[in-house]
């Protein structure tokens, strides 16, 4: 086992790196391109700009997610196409099937791929275009 | 069978709650098609918006404070407020509601689709959100799954309930958990003046006979109180300035804690253009 010297760290322990201790030279132009072509302002602006998309298209999801249930007889069910795959191949036209909240459900086969399928499409169709003007933002102050 | 929205509204200093619900009920008319019910401490500027005003007198001696952006500095301050936190007549929904089914909501909260209308149509007694987002997605509510690590945490700002004997038996044991929530803070390790959530949380979990529960409305989307709401357009488009971010979200409900944007009269001029 290893010995451990008081108050220094434990050699598994992570703790700073020590960069000259690996032998690299860092100040080498062929790890790092030291002249910069683009501007510590234009890096700022750009990661602001990531940080609001990714908020946007998070609150996006969350939205859509919603967007995508449907109730079927006082049931209350997602329109996912493992769903909408099954409904598509079982043969009966009355079933059970347990629904969000876990509860037995009887349901009209037909009747709800259709709705499962029409709610799909039109959200996933809503999702894309939303997603789509959200990805063609150049700037943050392009929301407004 | 009666559906309606059942909102509170009880004044104070620092926030218009009136402004805020009359908001609100625009919102809900637009959106959701129901007739809406305030209950409030006096008689409303625009009764016209309400179904029915029921005149209650709260009892509530706590205080709140909350950190909000300082509008009064251009560059990003924040400043502490301190205000009565009036929201002891929320237990006495149910039987205070004309409606056989009843949306509650926080008066805070904007109905931007018709997303709540599904689950009215469910066979379900009492439903309510167990989880949060941050719409900015900075922060987060993970930390707020549990109260305390002892039971799930609910959010007493959206719940749709019936008058079956369940809903009731949950509405009764709010109140009495509201009553003698000395004992009950202890119980559950709480460390702050008396909240709806908490109250909620434990009388809907005990009532389930102890257990989470199965049926829940999906997570509620919450914009902190360091944010503002800088414009809503007529596509019922939300800019929300986050600090030094500014984030669009489009016909997501949404639970805002900065009372003061909601009682702006830019956004009570954008409502109102949205909602005409």
């Amino acid at each position: 086992m290893d010995s451990v010297t008081p108050g220094e760290p434990h050699p598994l322990v992570c703790g700073p790196v020590k960069f000259e201790s690996v032998g690299v030279d860092f100040s080498s132009s062929t790890l790092y391109n030291l002249n910069m072509t683009t501007s510590s302002e234009t890096l700022i602006e750009f990661t602001q700009l990531k940080i609001d998309q990714q908020a946007s298209k998070l609150a996006l999801s969350e939205r859509i997610e919603q967007q995508l249930l449907i109730t079927h007889n006082s049931g209350l069910f997602k329109a996912t196409t493992e769903l909408i795959s099954f409904l598509s191949v079982w043969d009966a036209d009355e079933l059970y099937l347990s629904d969000m909240y876990n509860t037995p459900v009887k349901i009209n086969r037909n009747e709800l791929l259709t709705e499962l399928k029409q709610t799909y499409q039109s959200v996933m169709n809503e999702w894309h275009c939303e997603f789509e003007q959200l990805k063609k933002l150049r700037r943050g102050k392009d929301l407004k | 069978m009666t559906t309606g929205v059942v909102l509170h509204a009880f004044g104070g200093d620092e926030f218009d709650y009136y402004t805020i619900a009359d908001n609100c009920t625009k919102l809900v008319t637009k959106f959701l098609g129901l007739p809406v019910t305030l209950v409030t401490d006096k008689e409303p500027v625009n009764r016209s918006l309400y179904d029915q005003v029921i005149l209650s007198a709260s009892l509530a001696t706590w205080s709140r404070t909350l950190v909000v952006r300082d509008d009064t500095s251009s560059e990003y301050k924040e400043k502490t407020m301190k205000y009565p936190f009036k929201n002891d007549t929320r237990a006495l929904s149910l039987e205070l509601s004309p409606y056989d089914v009843t949306i509650l909501l926080d008066s805070d909260y904007l109905v931007f689709n018709s997303e709540l209308l599904k689950f009215v149509t469910l066979d379900c007694d009492f439903l309510c959100p167990w989880f949060a987002h941050d719409i900015t997605g900075k922060g987060g509510y993970e930390g707020f799954r549990y109260i305390n690590g002892t039971i799930p945490q609910a959010w007493a700002t959206v719940v749709i309930f019936n008058k079956s004997i369940a809903s009731r038996a949950i509405f009764d044991y709010w109140k009495l958990i509201q009553k003698n929530y000395e004992y009950y803070q202890a119980l559950m390790l709480i460390n702050s003046h008396f909240r709806n959530d908490y109250a909620l949380s434990l009388a809907a979990h005990t009532l389930n006979g102890c257990r989470p529960l199965d049926e829940k409305l999906p997570p509620m989307m919450m914009l902190p109180a360091r944010n503002y709401i800088e414009k809503i357009d007529t596509n019922k488009n939300i800019i929300i300035n986050c600090m030094d971010t500014i984030i669009k979200v489009s016909n997501t409900n949404l639970h805002v804690m900065n009372k003061l944007c909601l009682q702006s009269q830019s956004i009570c001029q954008d409502i109102d253009a949205l909602t005409s």
